[in-house]
């Protein structure tokens, strides 16, 4: 375990790591980068279904970046995403554009500190 | 015990899948609504367990679909929902759902729904079970034909003390003849 890279991660994340790698040290791993890998895919989606004045659209994604985010312990994210999915469940999509630009931050700021924990972390074997 | 999980999210399906494994069960996995009720009729699982949310067909229509499915097996729905509120669990409830659980599922908390979910399914197995054996003759233990619930009725015309559910062969030709010389008032009422 490389403890100063854990020390970066939220502490949601870093005790939702604990205990998924507990369980399975391989599937906690799995889980971080399948999560960076859909979250980026996902808040592009949603970028998109907001050009296209698409509400039913931008919820779904922002539903699936929320539920992915309290799956390992990003619950700021998940809170976050959860904004964008109620305004855009209301039609309130500008209200919901400039939810979903502070969403991108807060992922701009996470998603370095995943992919570095990532990276130092050896597989478990 | 085969679960099928229906998921549009793959790092939930990851996580379920995973963790129904390592409970011994056998996970089927599909990504939408559609693909779940495809596989539920091709191969109808005893516990489903489905996001509230997805795309096309969501949780919810998806357990009213099974429930209006006419099958003789009970299958236990799960929904699984980061929608929370008791108006929530309510409309789960309404739609046919045995049981709701939050996002993050809480492993331990899975396992014990699970484990209230094959109770049930057990009970329900058990209960067919002893309906299937309501036709057996209370007199020689063989399954009844058609026509043993008009002896029976035969035998209580003519006041002949029987057992329920006794079979045309116990109750036939030889036990009416026996029962009118038995009668005090030649039997015939």
């Amino acid at each position: 375990m490389n403890w100063s890279r854990a020390v970066a991660l939220p502490a949601g994340v870093w005790r939702r790591y604990v205990e998924l790698s507990e369980a399975d040290p391989g599937l906690a791993r799995d889980i971080l980068g399948l999560y960076l890998g859909q979250t980026t895919k996902q808040l592009e989606a949603c970028a998109r279904a907001i050009e296209t004045g698409d509400g039913a659209a931008l919820r779904l994604s922002a539903h699936t970046i929320r539920g992915a985010s309290l799956n390992i312990g990003a619950e700021a994210m998940g809170d976050l995403a959860w904004r964008v999915e109620r305004l855009a469940d209301e039609g309130a999509l500008e209200q919901a554009t400039l939810a979903l630009t502070t969403l991108v931050e807060r992922y701009a700021v996470l998603e370095p500190v995943l992919a570095a924990f990532l990276e130092a972390e050896e597989p478990c074997r | 015990m085969r679960v099928l999980v229906a998921e549009d999210d793959a790092l939930s399906r990851l996580l379920l899948s995973s963790t129904l494994e390592g409970m011994g069960h056998t996970p089927v996995v599909v990504g939408d609504g559609r693909k779940a009720w495809e596989a539920y009729r091709a191969a109808p699982a005893p516990i489903v367990l489905t996001d509230w949310i997805m795309p096309g067909i969501g949780g919810l229509d998806l357990c009213r679909m099974i429930r209006a499915e006419a099958r003789s097996a009970y299958t236990y729905v799960i929904l699984i929902t980061v929608l929370e509120g008791k108006g929530r669990y309510l409309e789960g409830m309404d739609a046919g759902a045995d049981d709701l659980l939050t996002k993050p599922v809480d492993p331990d908390q899975l396992g014990a729904r699970l484990r209230v979910a094959e109770r049930i399914l057990g009970l329900q197995r058990e209960l067919r079970r002893l309906e299937a054996l309501l036709p057996i003759c209370a007199h020689c233990r063989r399954v009844r034909d058609g026509d043993a619930r008009l002896a029976r009725e035969n035998l209580i015309a003519r006041r002949v003390p029987i057992g329920r559910g006794t079979c045309a062969v116990c109750s036939g030709p030889g036990a009416l003849a026996a029962a009118d010389a038995a009668a005090p008032t030649g039997g015939r009422a």
